[in-house]
């Protein structure tokens, strides 16, 4: 597997590369109308078409990229962290605390989705930072699940409790077991998040907690052009194309053969 | 439960049977009755609308207040109103409709619902007569007509936990926040002869457009333009487009630096290209002010669109174009445009806005704000889309005074100018309609002077119709939906 | 309410005085949280209502409804009347909030439990198969779970309306009677559940086929189907009510979307509308209950896993 280790980065790698490049799409290419051109087939000029305003659709899918990889970014990132330090904690409690501690994280892996993202946004409005922030209430509850499932198990085996005995220090600990064994396991897991983040980013502009449209932006733009689903559904196909790419290839970096994601659906 | 409703729905499956005669007619709109007690919320605006309320005065349809169950109003004193009602008026149980009844209920509505006591405070009711009511305001009642024109004051009569209403329809069941089934009231003068009405509530207007494609609804009020070409495809479908008194217009936050200075306020109206919204929108007419052209007191000239006096003026407020951008002493000029997603229509004019407005060298920021009300409040932001119906009850006077007179309630644009209020004063001295119109004509021109407001335009709403309720003829809101021309057509 | 009841005397206690903790901290969530929300009731509803809010309307308003009290007294009187059975009015139009929760509740039970019950079941049957080698049963897993990762589920809503109920106009997913109303919902949620659910079903069996056991019976002379619904199959049962429970959380309180798209008045358009109006009393109450609904399913699974998996017993 190490060998053929980095060729998985590589479609992470060239997805992050257009988003990149799509900071550079000039904003006169990305918010420019023409309402002599709208809702313009696909052509040469403009391969995904033109919207009710006459703005190239292909455009706004490249420049939205980036905003589509801060919202995953900064949920995973948030996630991990959540569950992470929740792990630790775990492992820091005693024992009359630890199994509350677990229940806890059962609840809040249950806590729907949109509920907390709608209340959150409701808050703070509705940006990548705020919906990140919700999306990892379930999220870093199930990381905490797995990584305190996984490490008790670690902590138990013989090797540890030879380095325990050689009198280990905790940070060795981390580095040389529990890291090592914890982290693919976890990283698999975030892989599968990426699609879900994005749908219930969508999913949220779809109950009017108020997604601007006219920024680039891949969830927005689905609600958006939804309304010409039937009569030019090339608008919609784009950007739910560039979130399933984004979602497979998020799946392909930790999994090879990954297509799963578990959690809740945005309903 | 639910094992119960299971069988219930298998056994309405095997029942169904091909389409009555007296099938209710199935109206389908985006909002439902919250409730049957007008004494709560927002409920009797709703049940007017559904048809089933009335009040003592109301708008026709064009926009004018006339007496309903009343027949004339006299005035006592400042604050002391008489009303006379129409003899014969029935509750749809049969009662009469007396001003002692009518009293009664006014007085719980005025305790119970705040939304009665914000015009006149504390209004009391005391029957003078069999059908003499005397209406006495805490505060002063200017026109009693257009405070018992307001919504809280339908007329109804309790009935122990039944309410009932003077309206063509009577209410048969109620489930809450899907639908309303209505019966025809034949006490009401216009009752015989209507079909039974079913109100249905569509969360989302896009499949409220679907459900009368799929022939599931004879009245589908306020469709999105981009659904209509599907529609007038579809058998037996009329698309029906109406002008409606709700102006899409701009707020411009005076108290902010930039547009503290009239001359930026003025290019930004200068610079909006009213005919090209329409065209975004599929539909409307360019604002000639804060009036839909269909009252008497509106304005005759759409408001100008020119670039290039807008570029000259922001030239002269010493904001110059350098490299693309507005700058005055090193600062770009930055606005932050903000649209609410209860009206989509002004979500839909926001890219165009941008462009406009980027057009002239200004960096515009757009945000979408799900509780405009808070954003208004604040004032957090430099230009707030917003729609408005301006004058509910045919007057002229309501709009500038709730929102651009100095410290008014409604004044989002934070606009204090003692010019607009000298004139706007004229309306409390000014009783003949004629004259008011006039005062209105001045008072719109100082606003288009001082722009702290960018009128954008009038919009125009869709409704679908079948067959069978190809008669109807929407009026220009959403106050009246369910009407009496709702006879199916022969 | 922790898991399963022990039977000693300390350990009874502890867990009532646990779940006395997580009931009063739940309380205090769904109270505070609606109230962090920006924007009062009173001027939301006002403005909704096209009323004016002057400070007198707004102040008239707020004393009507109780909110000008301080915190404290506003908690301590909501759960006095809960304690009571009464939860409270909306302030939108006065419905009353218990009986408001109870009308919505079967449309949201009917399509959450309903789709997950069809999800469960077309991933038993997708998932045995995979894992038994039917090529075709593995692709419409993975085909379903790819789906429910790009598509919103508004878009799949739109599109079945438009081809079921416009152009072939097999059912009437707005008129119809109750069970053909809810039928396109609850295949939806059933689409969105049923990939995911599969592949996992299907790997936990594959792991059980790996197993000497498992050898052992196909040793014995049964054939491969066979020997995967009575052996290997157990273990991707108990995989997918692990995951079930997950899922079941979002039964009451995550059909939101669908309840919009399909006009279903159920709980979760409910609190969409009331999030809009800032309707509190509706707000603290669907909170409450989608929490007791959570505690209600977390104790419940994890009783029937112990049950039905000998692994997890003490």
């Amino acid at each position: 597997m190490p060998s053929a280790g980095y060729r998985r980065y590589l479609p992470l790698a060239l997805v992050c590369a257009l988003a990149v490049a799509g900071m550079w799409v000039s904003d006169a290419t990305v918010h420019g109308i023409d309402l002599d051109r709208r809702l313009a087939g696909p052509s040469l000029a403009s391969p995904l078409g033109t919207d009710a305003v006459g703005r190239d659709v292909f455009a706004r899918v490249v420049a939205g990229g980036g905003r589509a990889l801060a919202v995953v970014a900064l949920t995973l990132a948030a996630s991990l962290a959540g569950g992470v330090a929740l792990a630790t904690l775990w492992f820091a409690s005693p024992e009359a605390l630890r199994s509350p501690l677990v229940r806890l994280c059962d609840l809040a892996i249950g806590v729907p989705t949109l509920l907390v993202a709608l209340v959150v946004a409701g808050a703070v409005g509705l940006s990548p930072l705020s919906a990140a922030l919700a999306l990892a209430v379930g999220g870093s509850a199930s990381v905490a699940h797995l990584a305190i499932g996984l490490g008790r198990s670690v902590l138990r085996s013989p090797a540890v409790r030879a380095a325990r005995a050689m009198g280990g220090t905790p940070v060795h600990l981390v580095r040389r077991h529990l890291g090592p064994a914890l982290a693919p396991p976890i990283l698999l897991a975030q892989g599968y998040e990426a699609g879900r983040v994005l749908l219930a980013w969508s999913a949220l502009t779809f109950l009017g907690v108020g997604a601007d449209t006219s920024q680039p932006d891949w969830g927005a733009m689905v609600f958006e052009y939804r309304v010409h689903l039937f009569d030019a559904p090339w608008l919609v196909l784009g950007p739910s194309a560039a979130i399933l790419v984004l979602a497979f290839v998020c799946a392909q970096v930790t999994d090879p053969r990954a297509t799963v994601s578990m959690g809740d659906k945005p309903l | 439960m639910i094992r119960r409703s299971l069988l219930a729905a298998a056994a309405a499956i095997a029942l169904a049977s091909p389409a009555l005669a007296r099938d209710p007619l199935v109206v389908g709109q985006t909002f439902i009755a919250a409730g049957l007690d007008p004494a709560r919320g927002s409920a009797g605006w709703a049940l007017v609308s559904h048809g089933v309320a009335e009040k003592l005065f109301t708008v026709n349809q064009r926009g004018r207040l006339e007496p309903q169950l009343a027949e004339a109003a006299t005035r006592i004193d400042e604050r002391t109103w008489t009303v006379t009602l129409k003899a014969g008026r029935k509750f749809s149980d049969g009662t009469p409709v007396t001003a002692r009844a009518i009293a009664e209920t006014l007085a719980r509505t005025v305790t119970e619902n705040a939304a009665a006591r914000a015009s006149a405070g504390t209004v009391t009711f005391e029957a003078t007569g069999d059908l003499a009511l005397r209406v006495q305001g805490e505060r002063a009642i200017p026109s009693v007509a257009a405070l018992l024109a307001e919504w809280a004051f339908a007329i109804y009569r309790r009935d122990g936990d039944r309410t009932l209403y003077t309206g063509p329809w009577a209410v048969e069941s109620y489930e809450a926040d899907r639908r309303l089934k209505l019966v025809p009231n034949a006490h009401h003068p216009a009752g015989g002869g209507l079909p039974p009405v079913e109100v249905r509530r569509f969360p989302d207007a896009q499949a409220l457009a679907l459900a009368a494609q799929a022939g599931e609804v004879d009245l589908a009020f306020n469709v999105p333009a981009e659904t209509l070409p599907r529609l007038q495809r579809g058998d037996g479908i009329t698309v029906k487009s109406f002008p409606v008194s709700y102006q899409y217009m701009a707020w411009l936050n005076t108290t902010r630096p930039a547009l503290a200075d009239v001359r930026v306020r003025r290019a930004i109206d200068l610079a909006i290209d009213r005919a090209e919204l329409v065209k975004t929108l599929g539909g409307g007419m360019p604002a000639t002010g804060a009036y839909a052209p269909e009252f008497p007191f509106s304005g005759k000239a759409a408001r100008p669109f020119d670039a290039a006096r807008a570029a000259a003026l922001l030239d002269e407020a010493g904001w110059r174009l350098e490299g693309g951008v507005r700058r005055k002493d090193g600062a770009a000029l930055r606005l932050e445009v903000v649209a609410y997603p209860q009206r989509p229509d002004l979500v839909t004019m926001l890219p165009v806005v941008r462009a406009r407005l980027t057009a002239l060298g200004i960096e515009v920021a757009t945000r979408v704000s799900e509780n405009v009300s808070v954003t208004a409040k604040e004032g957090s932001f430099d230009m707030l889309m917003w729609a408005q119906h301006t004058a509910p009850a045919g007057d002229p006077a309501f709009f500038p005074n709730l929102f651009l007179r100095s410290g008014a309630a409604n004044n989002h644009a934070r606009f204090a100018d003692p010019g607009l209020d000298a004139l706007l004063d004229g309306f409390g001295r000014e009783s003949d309609a004629e004259r008011r119109a006039e005062i209105a004509a001045r008072a719109e021109q100082r606003v288009f002077e001082m722009a702290p407001v960018v009128y954008l335009l009038t919009p125009v709403w869709h409704v679908a119709v079948s067959r069978r309720a190809a008669a109807y003829t929407p009026w220009g809101s959403d106050y009246h939906i369910v009407r009496p021309d709702l006879r199916p057509a022969r | 309410m922790f898991g399963p009841i022990c039977g000693r005397r300390d350990d009874l206690l502890r867990h009532a005085a646990l779940s006395a903790v997580l009931l009063t901290a739940l309380a205090l969530v769904s109270f505070a949280l609606p109230r962090a929300l920006p924007g009062h009731p009173a001027e939301t509803i006002l403005f909704r209502l096209g009323v004016v809010p002057t400070p007198e309307a707004v102040r008239a308003f707020t004393e009507q409804a109780g909110l000008d009290r301080p915190l404290i007294a506003q908690f301590v009187a909501w759960i006095g009347r809960l304690a009571a059975g009464d939860w409270g009015q909306s302030l939108r139009g006065g419905e009353q909030v218990a009986a408001g929760l109870l009308e919505r509740l079967p449309a949201s039970l009917a399509i959450g439990a309903g789709g997950l019950a069809l999800g469960a079941a077309m991933a038993l049957a997708l998932g045995f198969a995979a894992a038994a080698g039917n090529r075709p049963a593995e692709s419409v897993s993975r085909g379903l779970a790819f789906f429910a990762q790009a598509v919103p589920a508004f878009v799949a809503g739109l599109a079945a309306i438009h081809v079921f109920g416009v152009e072939l106009r097999w059912i009437r997913p707005f008129g119809g009677g109750p069970l053909e109303r809810v039928l396109l919902p609850t295949a939806l949620v059933a689409l969105y559940s049923a990939g995911a659910l599969a592949r996992l079903v299907a790997l936990e069996t594959r792991r059980a086929m790996a197993m000497p056991f498992f050898v052992a019976a196909r040793a014995k002379g049964l054939s491969l189907g066979a020997a995967v619904r009575g052996h290997a199959g157990p273990f991707g049962a108990i995989a997918l009510l692990a995951a079930l429970r997950v899922e079941a959380a979002w039964v009451v309180g995550g059909t939101a979307v669908v309840e919009v798209l399909f006009a279903t008045p159920g709980i979760s358009a409910w609190m969409v509308d009331a999030i809009g109006d800032r309707d509190w009393p509706v707000l603290q109450a669907y909170l409450l209950l989608v929490g007791l609904w959570l505690i209600a399913v977390e104790a419940l699974s994890s009783m029937a896993l112990t049950r039905l998996d000998p692994r997890r017993r003490p």
